[in-house]
């Protein structure tokens, strides 16, 4: 887990700070989730009127309460209707980073990318290198299952071939 | 066919007790030498097996070939020779094999296929040769018995069947009591080699082609090799053998600080035990935290009697010892099948010494000293696995949850730490109803945030209390922050007795559940892909 709980309070204060203007379920799903109160954080999430706000407080606070599955799902429906929101983008490629889901946070960091200014993506640039990292980990996995497959087809079959000619009844001596 | 030159029916036969012997020292130490990648689950032992067989009966077949044909004494030479120089070659190319097949860094919900296919392919790519060589020895030995006392077939080959026997028999004990605790892997390994050299020099000698026994010489080329390890991160403060196990413990940076892991058999990211500095709640994460809460939920008292089965390092001790309710004194008890882990745990890992409310059964498996111990304690902590995924059959069946049932005092907790990634987990949800069935009610399970583990509660004659009840509710402090994640939805769930079927010790499926339950991971996170 990449230092889970720190990183949630920093999200927490930069969600709070954009939810601000509104003083709404959201900054109230973000206090209570940081007091600890999640079952009320959650419903305080899911009362937000607008899809976006309330993805990013579900998000917030399944992440908060160590549910990355359930966080990511959230992140997934904010980015239905919301799919160049930075802070969703920035979030739900953390999530997937932590779940080791490679391919999809490489395509959220690709859309991070082209949603912020260059000189502002460069903080989440090491995003990139860890999703790569992950994709570059699934890829040696998958080779390394079809070897093992491989292998152990051609030993068996060489086996069974070998076996077959090797009970035939030898020329007599 | 002429006889033999030189030796007798005894000197033979003890060449071929002796290949036996080391028939059976690659089959066991084969296990042990691909350990440290795929572990030592039944699938990988099932593997060694099968592929040690199909390689003898080749091996057999081979031999069967040799035998008809002139000098049988010189292709035993051969055989032995072969043999040898395979078997010293195995810790060299055991660690090349084996990463073929398994990359560093996989996770363990990734780990399930290739743990099956890699030990597979590792497995035949590594012990075919010498299995089959050391096949070839018995058809051989027949022929030259029965050539040497003009004897029945029959008759040799029940002579040279029983000599291999008992060889492989004395190889059987010898490897796993006394070679592989002793001598280590590697070491065992080249002792087998250089034994099964010698009898190649003999058979080359006997044959008077003496010249051939300097093909063994190659078996030097082994010796310099040291067989290297899994990747590690962090830094390595100590690796033993154990009887059961490669044991190592690791220290990692943590922040300004540093953290220690015991690991066993790790060819994955996973971990046995873990330490730090202070006794207490580990971070978020670590499912050891999730113990402490039935001591909180029960009523004040002055000492909270424990017994961990499957203590590891003592994880669960430490962090009981730092986070009891105040004016409560822990009295543990632990009980751990490596003796290994235990005094590695007590050099690296501040594991308490016997005496003063704590001791240790260790070399004990955890049902057998059940029925030993006196009972009446307040909580039973399960948390017994082997081979990094498998919870032991004996240890989830409803006889063995009815016998924890019986050491409980009443009101007494039983908490079980089971792998496992959802609510809807088929490991979790058959542990859960199994131990239900045996308490005669529901089990409260809580998946443990940041963790692919959750915890299953049981109260003896008694219901534990159902996330946000008053009976849930902890004093503020860091312990109820504990409980805050476990109350959202989804995230507990009440499994009541027989609800997703009962292991006995009869029928049990855990270990098909364990499989299934890494393939259904796997599979829910290729589902993610977009």
């Amino acid at each position: 887990m990449r230092g889970a709980a720190a990183l949630a309070l920093v999200l927490g204060a930069s969600l709070a700070t954009s939810a601000s203007a509104q003083e709404s379920a959201l900054a109230a799903a973000v206090r209570l989730a940081q007091e600890g109160r999640f079952v009320e954080a959650l419903a305080r999430a899911r009362s937000a009127p607008e899809p976006l706000a309330r993805a990013q407080a579900e998000l917030y606070v399944w992440h908060h309460a160590g549910a990355l599955d359930q966080a990511l799902a959230a992140g997934r429906r904010g980015l239905a209707v919301a799919p160049a929101d930075a802070w969703l983008l920035q979030n739900s490629a953390y999530v997937a980073l932590s779940l080791g889901a490679g391919d999809e946070a490489q395509r959220l960091v690709g859309e991070l990318e082209r949603a912020l200014p260059a000189e502002e993506f460069t903080a989440h640039a090491w995003m990139r290198a860890e999703a790569d990292d992950l994709v570059r980990q699934r890829a040696s996995e998958r080779a390394a299952l079809t070897r093992a497959r491989a292998v152990s087809a051609a030993v068996g079959l060489a086996a069974l071939v070998a076996l077959l000619l090797g009970a035939r009844r030898p020329a007599s001596r | 066919m002429s006889a033999p030159k030189g030796g007798s029916g005894a000197a033979l036969l003890s060449v071929v007790a002796l290949a036996g012997s080391g028939t059976m020292v690659v089959e066991l130490a084969a296990v042990r030498v691909l350990a440290p990648w795929f572990g030592t689950s039944s699938a990988v032992w099932t593997n060694v097996i099968g592929v040690v067989l199909l390689a003898l009966a080749l091996g057999y077949l081979l031999g069967s070939r040799l035998a008809a044909r002139p000098a049988p004494l010189r292709a035993l030479a051969w055989a032995l020779s072969l043999a040898a120089l395979a078997t010293a070659a195995l810790p060299v190319l055991a660690p090349l094999v084996a990463e073929l097949f398994l990359p560093a860094g996989v996770t363990l919900d990734r780990a399930a296929s290739l743990f099956l296919w890699g030990s597979l392919a590792a497995a035949a790519l590594l012990f075919t040769p010498a299995a089959l060589a050391l096949g070839c020895v018995g058809p051989l030995a027949v022929e030259l018995e029965a050539a040497r006392g003009a004897e029945h077939a029959g008759t040799a080959g029940g002579r040279v069947l029983c000599a291999s026997t008992l060889g492989s028999l004395a190889g059987t004990f010898g490897t796993t009591h006394y070679a592989l605790p002793l001598l280590g892997v590697r070491v065992t390994f080249l002792v087998a080699a250089g034994v099964l050299a010698l009898l190649a020099v003999s058979c080359w000698v006997w044959s008077g082609r003496a010249r051939g026994a300097a093909l063994l010489a190659l078996i030097g080329l082994a010796l310099p090799f040291t067989p290297r390890a899994p990747a590690t991160r962090g830094t390595l403060l100590e690796a033993a053998e154990s009887p059961y196990q490669t044991v190592r413990v690791v220290e990692l940076p943590e922040g300004e600080g540093v953290r220690r892991q015991l690991q066993v058999n790790e060819g994955t990211d996973s971990f046995q035990s873990v330490w730090q500095p202070e006794p207490g709640l580990l971070p978020p994460g670590y499912y050891y935290d999730s113990f402490v809460l039935p001591a909180w939920w029960s009523a004040p008292r002055e000492r909270w009697r424990v017994l961990v089965l499957g203590l590891g390092a003592g994880t669960a001790w430490r962090v009981l010892e730092g986070a009891l309710p105040a004016g409560t004194a822990l009295d543990a008890t632990g009980v751990e099948i490596d003796p290994v882990v235990v005094a590695l745990a007590r050099r690296w890992m501040d594991l308490a010494p016997d005496g003063d409310g704590r001791r240790v059964l260790a070399d004990w498996d955890a049902r057998a000293a059940l029925r030993v111990l006196d009972g009446d304690y307040d909580e039973v902590v399960l948390d017994a696995y082997a081979n990094q995924v498998e919870i032991p059959a004996h240890l989830s069946s409803v006889e063995f949850f009815r016998e924890v049932r019986a050491a409980l005092a009443p009101g007494g907790w039983l908490a079980i730490n089971v792998g496992g990634f959802d609510l809807d987990d088929p490991v979790v949800r058959a542990v859960a109803s199994t131990a239900a069935t045996a308490f005669e009610a529901p089990a409260l399970v809580v998946l443990v945030p940041f963790s692919r583990n959750a915890t299953v509660y049981l109260r003896r004659d008694a219901r534990p209390p159902l996330p946000g009840s008053e009976a849930w509710r902890l004093p503020p402090g860091p312990v109820a922050e504990l409980l805050g994640p476990l109350e959202l939805e989804g995230r507990w769930a009440l499994v009541s007795p027989g609800a997703a079927g009962v292991l006995t010790d009869d029928a049990n499926a855990i270990e098909r559940l364990q499989r299934a339950s890494l393939r259904r991971a796997a599979a829910a996170r290729e589902e993610r892909l977009p």
